[in-house]
């Protein structure tokens, strides 16, 4: 097997749109025991802000939706409903990405949970957002709204995620438009009569998207999926790559927070793409930096220094930055920022050799059929692995380009293309950001 | 998916499970963890104490090679000149996909997951798994990274308040520590302890090699025989006997309501309520599999959405939304811990006690099948998680010394009476076995 056996691999990714009535369809025939579908309510919003909010009061509708429908009037009689079928309970989630907000409902489909098994749930499903009992009865949605407030209380104690957090609602506020308490004011003064009319206003907006995987034929999933597609509206939501945000730092800020370490992050300029070349050359720099455990980062911090145990980095480019972070003892902070601003200017200065940036194209070549980005470590051989990453193009606006696409590029780079895409990068632009113990 | 399993002559089980995946993953283990601190070198007679810690410690070690050029055949050497390597970045040099290691309670589990090289990467890996190279100067450095892990694991409030269920439940057994210790513990492990847990623990007929995905087992047994033959480890020496602990049945400090654990980082409070199990680890491979069906029966019952208990108990006003429950097995006991955010403690403990109590009385028929079914979505689902699929194999190479009864566990499931199950469940949810940790927000 060689790096073509990947090429390969790739062109299983590839999906085709077909227009059926009421949905738009994204295919991807592929024979094999397990099939895997996701329904999509995707709109545009005006506003980061807005696709933030209409995703939160999706999120308490169908929390509050849960708690039954008439002839399954609690939740747990809701999910056994699925689960005594030997169906997996539908996963219904939420999200928001920039203007855009989604409310998805994702189902597997197995030898034991087939075709058949889809259209019934789809149909309770269908049932549960237009028919739930608390409509009705308030005291279900206030149970709802309780458990939601008390959950945004829970995050105190997730502290890399308050650091992530407090950083993007300053840096980058179209990931995190609204604060904890804006967010928590939102559920708690939500009235019934709005969560009611947004929630049938977003689902029927725009034509739903259908993702799907399997060997079923694509006309026979959108029948079973008919009671939900039914709730859609007729509009292609037009969903298009985001636009690329300056990014302006400040002086270096501190946000107090519950922990005894340092939570510890520095974003560092870099150019919007010039195009899927460049873009793929990005996303290459920050593996060697600091994206994949045998990034530089790590090897400067853990392997040469043993200062942490662990810290990556990760890569923004509609952001305008590369992100490094990293949690540790405060007394560590000085030589922490030493190195990783060194590490930083290193990748930026084309301070690698030309065998080990093969290397690291190759891993990166790799995680493009086989990764643990969706929760679970999962390859290409799976449905559900499939549609996610199709997921990122038609709807996360990530990039409207092909995966093929994007790995033939990552591909053709050569050394040259890299060093130049890191010679334009930007060492002395960059935020310094911490959170919890002050350094 | 095709099972094959092999035994060398040096004792080492290899096990393949064929799939068809383009990812391959490997896994080397052995069945010594963070629970034993104390035990007698099977050679010399002598006892060996060890610091809470020093499984994982060790774990981190072996990931150091010596410089390229050294020879690891001349075994524990500690010289040499030039830059050590460390494992797993020889392995991702060379296209591995992911590679770690964990240690938990009863294992140790080295494994690597890749498309390219696997022969040659498990080759490597077997090789700084056998041949501790620990040179005193990057042994101390190591006390950096791990004290770094270490506050990591501070820092997460479920974390500690599980660490704290665990004190209150066991009064002996070395699962009331933290598998990888607390600072001023690893400040004190030596090498001369890690080295005396390898000779004694890391033989390969106490270790287990797993390959799952596009694997043959041909080609996995000619690897790791002539790993083995190339380190002079290809001779059979015997496995040592399963360390027993003295540990009382019943829970050592039954709650903590007078003293919760209290964080700054906490909202509100929680309960962590469950029940220790200790068995004879003589237990047969049929009664350990009883065992774990029954321990998955007992969470189902609980914390399943849609059980008949879970619904009662959320009717008596337990909250729904953080009610969990999670178990453990190992070879001489077992856990069952069910989680719920609660403002009267208490009360809550004494509802999960009640509950506790029909359990005991038997599942009602009905009820047996729907908890049967779900259980069984949920291991279809869960196979969509190749990592988490080998840890499962791993899990059972430790209880039952065959990977493949993990699909055995399954199979069982699908046939096993109510009856079966409820003669256990009485014994495995008695009230002196049960204990209840608080978590607080600091006042």
């Amino acid at each position: 097997m060689d790096a073509s056996d990947i090429s390969r691999m790739v062109e299983r990714l590839e999906f085709h749109r077909k227009d059926l009535e009421g949905a738009i369809v994204h295919e991807n025939r592929i024979d094999g025991p397990a099939q895997y579908a996701r329904v999509t309510f995707a709109r545009k919003y005006d506003s980061p802000e807005q696709a933030c909010r209409t995703t939160m009061i999706l999120a308490l509708y169908v929390n509050a939706a849960k708690k039954g429908v008439a002839e399954y009037p609690t939740r747990g009689k809701l999910d056994r409903a699925f689960l005594e079928n030997r169906m997996p309970v539908p996963r219904i989630s939420k999200c928001h990405s920039d203007t855009v907000a989604t409310l998805d409902i994702s189902m597997q489909l197995s030898e034991k949970a087939d075709i058949a098994t889809m259209r019934r749930s789809s149909l309770l499903l269908s049932q549960l957002m237009t028919e739930p009992l608390f409509l009705k009865d308030p005291s279900r949605l206030e149970q709802a709204r309780d458990e939601y407030l008390r959950g945004i209380e829970r995050r105190i104690g997730n502290h890399g995620v308050q650091a992530h957090n407090h950083f993007f609602r300053r840096y980058s506020p179209r990931i995190i438009p609204l604060s904890d308490a804006e967010q928590a004011e939102l559920i708690g003064s939500v009235s019934l009569e709005t969560l009611r009319s947004e929630f049938a206003e977003h689902v029927g907006a725009q034509l739903p998207i259908i993702l799907f995987s399997g060997s079923d034929r694509v006309d026979d999933v959108r029948e079973a999926l008919d009671p939900l597609v039914r709730l859609g509206g007729t509009e292609d939501p037009g969903i298009t790559e985001k636009e690329t945000k300056e990014f302006t730092p400040t002086s270096p800020v501190h946000v107090p927070g519950p922990s005894k370490r340092t939570h510890h992050l520095r974003a560092y300029a870099i150019p919007p793409p010039a195009d899927c070349k460049e873009r793929m050359a990005q996303a290459l720099l920050n593996i060697m930096l600091g994206g994949e455990r045998r990034g530089k980062l790590l090897q400067i911090l853990r392997d040469k220094h043993h200062l942490v145990y662990g810290g990556g980095s990760w890569n923004y480019p509609k952001d305008g930055y590369m992100l490094i972070q990293t949690s540790h003892d405060p007394s560590h902070y000085d030589v922490i920022a030493h190195h990783s601003d060194k590490v930083f200017k290193g990748i930026a200065e084309g301070d690698f050799s030309r065998e080990w940036m093969g290397m690291m194209r190759m891993a990166h070549s790799q995680r493009f059929v086989a990764n643990s980005d969706y929760g679970a470590f999962m390859h290409i051989g799976q449905p559900m692995f499939r549609v996610a990453k199709e997921y990122l193009k038609v709807v996360g606006q990530v990039s409207n380009t092909s995966a093929k696409e994007l790995h033939d590029a990552l591909l053709s780079l050569t050394y040259e293309d890299v060093k130049a895409a890191a010679a334009r990068f930007d060492p002395e632009t960059k935020q310094v950001f911490t959170y919890g113990a002050r350094p | 998916m095709r099972q094959s399993y092999r035994k060398l002559e040096s004792g080492l089980r290899i096990h393949t499970f064929e799939m068809d995946s383009p990812v391959s993953q490997y896994q080397f283990l052995v069945p010594f963890g963070g629970d034993i601190l104390e035990y007698t070198d099977p050679d010399t007679g002598s006892e060996i104490i060890l610091q809470p810690g020093s499984a994982h410690f060790f774990e981190h070690m072996l990931f150091v090679m010596p410089p390229e050029k050294e020879d690891l055949s001349l075994g524990w050497t500690a010289g040499g000149t030039g830059e050590l390597r460390e494992g797993a970045t020889v392995l991702r040099d060379n296209h591995a996909l992911r590679v770690n290691a964990y240690t938990s309670a009863d294992i140790t589990n080295y494994w690597f997951m890749g498309i390219f090289n696997n022969r040659a990467n498990l080759a490597t890996m077997m090789e700084y798994v056998l041949t501790p190279y620990l040179p005193e100067e990057r042994f101390r450095q190591e006390v950096g990274t791990i004290a770094d892990e270490i506050g990591r694991y501070e820092g997460n409030p479920n974390s500690q308040h599980y660490l704290q269920w665990k004190r209150q439940a066991y009064s002996i057994h070395g699962a009331q520590h933290f598998v990888g210790g607390t600072r001023e513990d690893i400040a004190k492990i030596t090498r001369e302890d890690v080295l005396a847990i390898h000779s004694t623990f890391y033989r390969p007929s106490n270790m287990h090699l797993i390959a799952t995905g596009p694997v043959d087992i041909d080609e996995v047994a000619l690897t790791a025989e002539g790993v083995l033959e190339r380190l002079g480890k290809n001779r059979y020496s015997p496995p040592p006997g399963f360390v027993r602990q003295d540990e009382p049945d019943e829970v050592a400090q039954p709650d903590n309501f007078g003293s919760p654990l209290r964080r700054k980082d906490v909202f509100r409070s929680r309960i962590f309520a469950g029940w220790k199990n200790l068995f004879d680890p003589s237990l047969s491979r049929e009664e350990m599999l009883m065992q774990d069906v029954a321990l998955d029966f007992a969470r189902s019952s609980f914390a399943l959405s849609g059980s008949a208990l879970q619904e009662e108990i959320v009717r008596k006003g337990l909250d729904e939304s953080t009610l969990s429950a999670e178990t453990g097995l190992f070879r001489d006991r077992a856990q069952l811990v069910v989680s719920v955010e609660t403002a009267e403690p208490e009360k809550a403990a004494e509802d999960i006690l009640c509950a506790a109590r029909t359990v005991s009385c038997g599942i009602p028929p009905d009820e047996f099948e729907y908890l049967r079914n779900a259980m069984l979505v949920g291991y279809d689902l869960a196979r969509n998680d190749i990592l988490g699929l080998g840890e499962r194999f791993a899990r059972y190479a430790v209880l039952t010394g065959n990977p493949g009864d993990q699909l055995a566990a399954e199979s069982l499931l699908e046939r096993i009476t109510a009856d079966e199950i409820n003669a256990r469940l009485s014994g495995m949810l008695e009230e002196r076995k049960f204990t209840v940790a608080v978590m607080a927000p600091e006042e």
